[in-house]
């Protein structure tokens, strides 16, 4: 677990943003390396609003297995995927995510899952 | 204006007299015209038209949904599932039936007048890309493991 510490000039809400790990870090740090705006505005965002709820933009993920989490929408192609402790004022990454969300991607979730329903009829 | 709003009734000579009032009625409610022997008319708030015509789209594919969920839930073969909506298949029975309910609950709201079909195309999206995520292995293992090490 890493703090990540604000680049300066970034305002710093009440919550602290914790890595939960190096590889989460890293994906970070190349984030704010190639994204320096939307990174700020992320990390103000998410140390300030964590669980404020902005359709399509911030929004908690749904479906049981996937709680507490939410999605933040860094960019047009960059997610962010996070989890907060109210009682540790603490949001945790989880994970930073570039082109996840192309029309490429949908079409890939979606063929790689009737593919194994394929496989799974067939057995 | 909500699409479940009651019409006022007039005739093609009422109509003709007072034109201007009774098109300022028909922009706070559906005012229909009769006409003997020919269809009657009925005027209209554009935004409440567009409103009735998306709810006429949303509820064709909210049925094949229903169907879709009903289909699963009797564990059917082969459920048909409205090819827009083919990632509902990444979420389990519990899911399907949260989605159900958040839909129809925010599909009752708009044709009530309280929120528009912005909010539902948003909640759909939601659940979309939600299920970009669920497919995701990388992401459920990262999730796994954020939540351990938040308790310890």
């Amino acid at each position: 677990l890493t703090e990540i510490t604000p680049n300066v000039g970034w305002n710093a809400g009440p919550y602290r943003l914790i890595a939960a790990s190096n590889t989460v870090l890293k994906e970070w740090d190349e984030f704010a390396a190639r994204l320096p705006v939307a990174a700020q505005e992320t990390y103000e965002r998410l140390t300030t609003f964590p669980l404020h709820h902005i359709p399509r933009r911030q929004f908690p993920q749904k479906g049981k297995r996937q709680k507490p989490y939410w999605e933040y929408e860094a960019s047009s192609k960059d997610r962010v995927y996070y989890a907060v402790d109210l009682k540790a004022v603490t949001v945790y990454l989880a994970a930073v995510r570039g082109d996840t969300h192309t029309g490429a991607q949908v079409a890939k979730v979606i063929a790689s899952r009737k593919a194994s329903v394929a496989s799974a009829q067939d057995k | 204006m909500p699409v479940t709003e009651r019409e006022e009734l007039t005739t093609v000579s009422a109509f003709v007299q007072k034109p201007d009032q009774w098109l300022s009625k028909a922009a706070a409610k559906p005012v229909s015209i009769t006409r003997p022997k020919k269809p009657d008319i009925t005027m209209v708030n554009r935004e409440a038209w567009q409103n009735a015509t998306s709810a006429k789209g949303w509820l064709s594919e909210f049925s094949a949904i229903v169907k879709y969920v009903v289909e699963r839930v009797m564990g059917v073969p082969n459920p048909s599932c409205p090819s827009d909506f083919s990632w509902l298949s990444l979420f389990d029975l519990d899911d399907l039936r949260q989605f159900v309910d958040e839909t129809s609950g925010t599909i009752h709201s708009v044709m009530q007048g309280m929120r528009s079909w912005d909010d539902l195309d948003n909640l759909i999206d939601e659940w979309r890309r939600s299920a970009i995520a669920l497919n995701d292995d990388d992401l459920k293992k990262r999730f796994e493991e954020t939540i351990k090490d938040i308790r310890g």
